[in-house]
């Protein structure tokens, strides 16, 4: 099972290593394509755009691109007026492409120049009310033909980003197909609404990824297998009582989650996120840290330091698994709670778990007990010592992926006529 | 099954009772299969020789597929299909990268490319490798860009009788020669460069696509007097490019007929501009070797091909002005050029290009629609 989760997890660490690596890239190269995010609200829909400013500016009919930087000082209002002319939403209450004739209050909220340079992007946010007394939500017809009415070679990919009321949120985007010349607009296949929908999807995905994140787990472990000890000296000398040892518990994971409570808020808000690399080589260090502690216990009331402030690491890390783009603040305040709740509650099921039987093995078999967490310690220095290396990219997987289990690909080959 | 195959069948069937013979079914056997070829043979010896001088772990590059993991010595569609204008960093490449061979096994491989190609076709493919390296030596990331990104794929196993593909491919070429296939073709054939003309590098100075770009040039300065010929709207990129879905190639078969008729038919043009569209086709024909030229032109060329071409272009006709296009379709031959931003001068412009074959791409395994 754990040899299960950690492969789980090593994949998706080497597939986010990769994805960084790959955006990196894909920055330095202009995409062509346009695209259309597409999420709802409590009053209808808000689409947020990106158009390439090289393509936009044939459609536009004036220069764009010789000063990207003076593009909204100078065209904001003909942009605005473009853009509302070009793109708009419908009510189509029969799944079918048919457009019925009542279009949505369309407002622009925001406007933007990405770049400065022949690459630059347009990106825009607008929003779509949905007519009071209307049909439901759950189709909208949007109609998109900005830059494609004049550009034969264009399209623009539509994504569904987030359904709050359907339950679709923190997920990957949806293609819901390309637009182009000639095919102006689509239907938005959203879920029927169900009460508390996105909750339980948020829910989830804090449970999993505490679930799949062997480093988290081995962290919180390194915590807990020393609650029910004393230290003296340096040394774990004795047993604490029950009731001590759950109270130091408690108090072990209080910290712990107030600690990344407090930054997993700060990082999805976009207070401040740094980058995922430093951060995953602080989580790798932090297990280090913490078996250290757990074979010499150096610092009085150690575990309630370390659980607060790599709490403070790990909430950073948290905030990598849940993805906020496009949420309303409300639905943003939401996600986070209901993110959070699911770590608490897979990090309480892990503690109901392993607690008991820790606490009945450290008063029962005390030296055993001083083996296990020995052991315990060891192997936790080690993996955090293995994923330090390879977080700091001095062995880069990405490479190692790429050049494949020679073994396998080891098949003798011959040509022949 | 060959030629000597063809004639009357019956089929008898017999068991203890007795013994039926079914009426007679005649079969005819239609040699799609081009005749036997020099070129194959040659392209063949110099694939073996090439392929003799790799590393086991090279051996397995060559027939490796884009994905990295997969070893596979027979062809498929959807595996030929990942190529891209995109550098191989980004969209990643069959086969075993140029910067993996040593100088003698380059040397093998750019005998077997100058086999496949022939000196013209060659001179283009050392030229846009240079055009790499130019873009490297400007600034751009050598992670992305540079000779070393080429890869060379044998899709299917070389062979002087079966099908098999010769995939040679990187950031702004891919050449898919397809040999002992339904069609002699080298097609699809993504053409682009950057820096748009000649660029002077380790003392060499190249102009790898100045042939094209020339006869582009010279037949739009003659069209922008034909009014039909004009598209209506904006090009700004060309249409059956490496647009996928991951911006591989598309799936297959093309949406041609989409296009059917666009701009002026070739018959309608005057003779002096009719020699200079021919000059376009020969300019992307002419990239390969002699025997593909040969049997290429007799089909593009031929008086009634010629009367079912049509030529279109967008923009002002000439080759140094973004969003301006060129087209070039027939029953089979379709060309595309397009003129955009630059990416690494971003102030420049550069160029997109693709030849395809309607009924010959992949060796014809991926008809039109």
């Amino acid at each position: 099972m754990r040899l299960f989760v950690a492969g789980m997890w090593l994949r998706g660490l080497l597939a986010g290593v990769m994805l960084l690596g790959l955006g990196a890239v894909v920055n330095a190269h202009p995409m062509p394509q346009s695209q259309v995010w597409i999420d709802t609200t409590a009053e209808g829909l808000q689409l947020t755009l990106r158009l390439p400013l090289a393509q936009l500016e044939p459609a536009f009919g004036r220069p764009l691109l010789d000063a990207p930087t003076q593009v909204l000082p100078r065209e904001r209002e003909a942009l605005a007026r473009y853009l509302l002319a070009h793109v708009g939403v419908q009510s189509s209450p029969a799944r079918s492409p048919a457009p019925s004739a009542s279009p949505w209050r369309l407002t622009l909220r925001s406007l933007h120049v990405q770049g400065d340079n022949t690459l630059a992007e347009l990106e825009a946010v607008l929003e779509a009310q949905a007519p009071p007394g209307g049909p439901p939500l759950d189709s909208a017809w949007l109609r998109f033909d900005a830059v494609n009415h004049e550009v034969r070679t264009h399209r623009a990919e539509v994504y569904l980003r987030n359904d709050w009321a359907g339950g679709r949120v923190g997920e990957p985007p949806q293609r819901l197909g390309d637009l182009q010349h000639g095919t102006e607009g689509l239907v938005i296949p959203l879920q029927p609404p169900q009460p508390g929908a996105a909750w339980r999807a948020l829910w989830w995905q804090g449970v999993q990824h505490i679930a799949t994140g062997l480093d988290h787990l081995l962290f919180l472990l390194m915590l807990v297998i020393v609650a029910p000890l004393k230290a003296q000296a340096g040394r774990w000398t004795a047993v604490r009582g029950r009731r001590d040892a759950v109270r130091r518990l408690v108090g072990v994971v209080t910290a712990f989650t107030l600690g990344h409570s407090v930054t997993l808020a700060i990082s999805t808000t976009g207070l401040w996120q740094p980058p995922a690399q430093p951060v995953e080589v602080l989580v790798a260090l932090s297990i280090g840290v913490a078996a250290v502690h757990v074979l010499w216990p150096r610092w009085p009331m150690g575990e309630l330091v370390l659980a607060a402030t790599f709490g403070l690491v790990h909430g950073l890390a948290f905030a990598g698994g849940l993805s906020t783009a496009g949420l309303t603040p409300w639905q943003l305040a939401q996600a986070l709670l209901a993110f959070n709740l699911g770590i608490e509650t897979m990090q309480l099921l892990v503690l109901v778990v392993t607690m008991p039987g820790l606490l009945w093995w450290a008063h029962r078999l005390p030296t055993g007990y001083a083996r296990l967490r020995v052991t315990l310690a060891v192997l936790a220095l080690v993996a955090a010592t293995s994923w330090t290396i390879d977080r700091l990219g001095i062995v880069d997987p990405a490479a190692w992926l790429r050049a494949g289990p020679p073994e396998k690909a080891n098949r003798a080959l011959t040509v022949r006529p | 099954m060959s030629a000597s195959d063809a004639g009357s069948y019956t089929v008898v069937v017999s068991n203890s009772v007795g013994s039926v013979t079914s009426s007679a079914a005649t079969l005819t056997v239609t040699t799609a299969t081009t005749a036997s070829s020099a070129q194959s043979a040659a392209v063949y010896s110099a694939a073996t020789a090439f392929y003799d001088t790799l590393s086991t772990s090279q051996k397995n590059l060559v027939y490796t597929t884009y994905s990295r993991s997969t070893v596979q010595t027979v062809f498929d569609l959807a595996t030929a299909r990942h190529w891209s204008n995109l550098p191989a960093s980004m969209v990643a490449r069959n086969g075993v990268p140029w910067s993996s061979l040593s100088t003698a096994q380059q040397s093998a491989a750019r005998t077997l490319i100058a086999t496949a190609l022939g000196d013209t076709g060659n001179a283009l493919h050392v030229g846009l490798q240079a055009a790499d390296d130019y873009l490297v030596a400007s600034g751009a990331s050598s992670s992305s860009y540079g000779d070393g990104h080429y890869y060379i794929a044998f899709l299917g196993t070389p062979s002087t009788s079966s099908f098999w593909m010769l995939q040679l491919t990187g950031h702004h070429l891919t050449f898919n020669i397809a040999f002992n296939g339904s069609t002699k073709t080298p097609t699809p054939l993504f053409m682009g460069v950057e820096p748009k003309a000649s660029f002077t590098l380790n003392g060499t100075t190249y102009d790898p696509m100045q042939a094209q770009r020339v006869a582009w040039g010279t037949l739009g300065a003659a069209l922008t007097s034909v009014s039909s010929a004009k598209l209506s709207g904006t090009w700004s990129d060309i249409v059956f490019g490496a647009n996928g879905s991951g911006s591989i190639d598309g799936t297959c078969p093309r949406a041609y007929s989409t296009y059917d008729a666009q701009g002026v038919a070739y018959s309608s043009l005057s003779v002096t501009t009719q020699a200079l569209v021919q000059n376009v086709i020969r300019a992307y024909v002419n990239t390969q070797s002699t025997e593909y030229v040969d049997d290429l032109l007799a089909a593009y060329l031929d008086s009634t091909a010629l009367a079912q071409t049509y030529v279109a272009y967008s923009g002002d006709g000439g080759v140094g002005t973004r969003n301006n296009y060129f087209r070039i379709s027939g029953p089979r031959v379709w060309i595309e050029m397009s003129v955009q931003n630059g990416v690494i001068f971003n102030s420049d412009i550069h160029y997109h290009g693709v030849w395809r074959d309607k009924t010959g791409d992949y060796g014809g395994q991926c008809g039109s629609s």
